[in-house]
């Protein structure tokens, strides 16, 4: 089957001509009719000039009866002049066609009928098949289109011009759209799956290496020589455990969170009620370093909603994990005796909760890693510490699900300060 | 599936040079760039880098010198200019640091302007969502200069969403915003370019706002550096 190309295409080479076609045909039958009945007209004359000069010819006093005669609507002479004509063959039930005068221009006004109706067929059943197949081929290129995003070929998309030529633009356009979208979707799943099967590598190959320290420690420990060897080795193990279950339990967040087995229950929590529960489950580790944690609100922002007593829709005990993290980093990094800031201000449509440190900073080609899942900074001092690379990952993670951001910059002096932007009530 | 066909924008060798012989001046220098759809791209360089040039081009503003420009599998570099105005219409959402918003419409109307340009039906659930989404909701009635630097550009933002474009191209959004203000907007960029599956692609010399995206592109001297 030939395509039709696009629309505009299909009116300059076969819609338009046809009309063109059409209407020359009706005027040059019109013209024809027109002559025609012109013709019937200048024989009538004709007829009645014969007559005229006729009987005139022979009775000159006729004149005033002829002229009333012809010009007589009301047919008075009618009878009498049927009943002398059918002496000659002229009877009133003769047909047109028995006369020889008309038959000839009958015939040629049936040929011009029969004409226009076939030319009126022929031209409305082409407009009916090129439509009709039009329709089909869309139709076809429709369903092998839909077919090949049943069957995930999203190559189409690439070729634009194909599918110009098959619809208009704004129908390409939407079903462009619609295959994108599909396209997308089917990819996220894709990358998911990915996701989960990285995951499942990164978690294994995370708990590989304190597991082997355990066995090795476990089997020295049995074969000590003196029990305070063995003690010492098992003490270790006691270490490693500790290590390992922290480790487990981050690994088991993460796992949870990338898979979507849990979601988190947003609900309206108190910020400061979250903030005290961050600082809290920190709280010893500061106080080992000697570090303070000091709680800023924003000055200019006193009056009853100012930031620390907002009430956010967040999931408490995830955010607080969130928020403990960036603390717990930052306690990590810091010197002792310094002081950590967290400053919170109410923007107009995020809460700003700035956690500034006076640890190592991040330099800035790492900004983006720290987020990044089992990254682990450069910095030699991070390299000696423990820690997994959960930590801040997971905070983003849960963050960004409940709307928020989070970015890290440098703190002015010494160290870093994380920025995390949780959504006010009326933005969600 | 095509490897390629989630692909939204790509450029091939894109130059743009202005100048001749001894005062030649690559602006952008041969760039190879594939933004993939729903992707955050952040393209981070020092002014003069070459960064606006590469986004005039990549927003159908400006003539490359050589090379070209995908943008929805279609080579927008050999279109002529009506069409041209049509694509950045139907298919690109601007924001520019300066908002250019029409001073004499309100909120309401600057959104909705591009989009009865172009005759389309207004999808006002849609807009209204965004509007609602941006915090605009009490600000629609208002004149720009009635807003703040930061409302301004959220009006921005929603113009460019509500017509659906296929990528948003943003230069130096939070330029004129102070730095609160401005983490603000870009949060919020990124959120509606997510919650409304747009594509975003961010121009910035600052490295704090690029670490927002998924994927950052660095730019030196009119070439990709890293």
């Amino acid at each position: 089957m030939r395509p039709l190309r696009n629309q505009t295409h299909f009116y300059k080479n076969i819609y338009f001509p046809l009309l063109v076609i059409y209407l020359l045909f009706t005027v040059s039958l019109g013209f024809i009719g027109f002559e025609f009945l012109n013709e019937q007209y200048m024989q009538k004359l004709k007829l009645l000039s014969n007559i005229t000069g006729a009987v005139l010819s022979e009775n000159p006093s006729m004149e005033d009866t002829l002229i009333d005669a012809i010009q007589d609507t009301e047919w008075h002479y009618l009878t009498d002049g049927f009943a002398t004509l059918s002496q000659y063959g002229y009877r009133e039930s003769l047909s047109m066609y028995e006369d020889a005068l008309y038959r000839d221009s009958l015939k040629s006004f049936l040929f011009l009928v029969l004409l226009f109706f076939i030319l009126s067929f022929l031209i409305i059943t082409i407009c009916f098949i090129l439509f009709d197949k039009k329709r089909k081929w869309q139709e076809q290129k429709l369903l092998t289109l839909l077919d090949h995003c049943l069957s995930d070929d999203y190559s189409f998309l690439e070729q634009r011009k194909n599918i110009d030529i098959i619809f208009n633009e704004a129908f390409t356009d939407t079903l462009l759209k619609l295959g994108n979208k599909l396209m997308l979707k089917s990819q996220l799943l894709a990358e998911e799956r990915d996701n989960t099967k990285s995951l499942v590598t990164d978690i294994s190959h995370q708990l590989k290496t304190p597991v082997s320290a355990l066995k090795n420690c476990l089997s020295l420990s049995m074969e000590a020589d003196s029990p305070q060897e063995r003690d010492a080795l098992l003490e270790r193990c006691a270490l490693q455990l500790t290590k390992l279950e922290s480790l487990l339990e981050a690994l088991i967040n993460i796992s949870r969170l990338e898979t979507s087995m849990i979601t988190l229950h947003q609900e309206k929590t108190a910020l400061a009620d979250i903030l005290l529960d961050a600082v809290n489950t920190v709280y010893v580790k500061a106080l080992q370093k000697n570090i303070s944690v000091e709680v800023l609100t924003d000055s200019e922002d006193q009056d009853e909603s100012s930031a620390d007593s907002l009430t956010l829709s967040l999931d408490r005990k995830w955010t607080v994990e969130a928020l403990a993290n960036i603390l717990d980093n930052a306690i990590k990094y810091s010197p002792s005796g310094s002081t950590i800031t967290v400053r919170l201000s109410k923007l107009f449509s995020y809460v700003r909760i700035e956690i500034e440190d006076a640890g190592i900073g991040i330099p800035k080609n790492e900004y983006n890693k720290v987020f990044q899942r089992f990254y682990r900074g450069q910095h030699p001092t991070v390299q000696q510490s423990e820690g997994s690379g959960v930590g801040l990952y997971l905070s983003r993670k849960i963050i960004e699900e409940e709307g928020g951001s989070i970015t890290v910059k440098p703190a002015v002096k010494q160290g870093s300060i994380f920025v995390v932007q949780f959504p006010l009530p009326y933005v969600n | 599936m095509s490897e390629n066909a989630n692909i939204i924008l790509r450029t091939d060798s894109l130059c743009k040079y202005y100048g001749a012989g001894d005062n030649l001046v690559k602006a952008v220098d041969c760039i190879d760039l594939t933004i993939k759809q729903g992707e955050f791209v952040s393209i981070v360089g020092k002014s003069g880098s070459g960064k606006s040039t590469l986004l005039h081009m990549l927003g159908a503003l400006d003539n490359p010198t050589s090379g070209t420009v995908w943008l929805d599998g279609e080579n927008i570099s050999s279109f002529k200019e009506n069409r041209l105005s049509q694509i950045r219409r139907r298919k690109i959402g601007f924001i520019f640091q300066s908002y250019n918003l029409i001073p004499s419409l309100n909120v309401w109307e600057n959104i909705v302007l591009p989009l009865g340009l172009d005759n389309k039906e207004l999808d006002e659930p849609f807009i209204r969502d965004i509007v609602r989404t941006l915090g605009l909701e009490n600000k629609v009635k208002n004149l720009p200069n009635t807003l703040s630097g930061g409302q301004q550009q959220r009006c921005a933002i929603a113009r460019a969403i509500a017509a659906k474009p296929s990528i948003i191209l943003a230069d130096e959004p939070t330029g004129n915003l102070d730095t609160k203000t401005g983490d603000e907007v870009m949060a919020l960029l990124k959120t509606s370019a997510k919650k409304y599956g747009q594509t975003l692609v961010v121009i910035t010399h600052n490295e704090e706002i690029a670490q927002m995206a998924d994927r950052t592109v660095m730019i030196a001297d009119g070439k990709v550096v890293g």
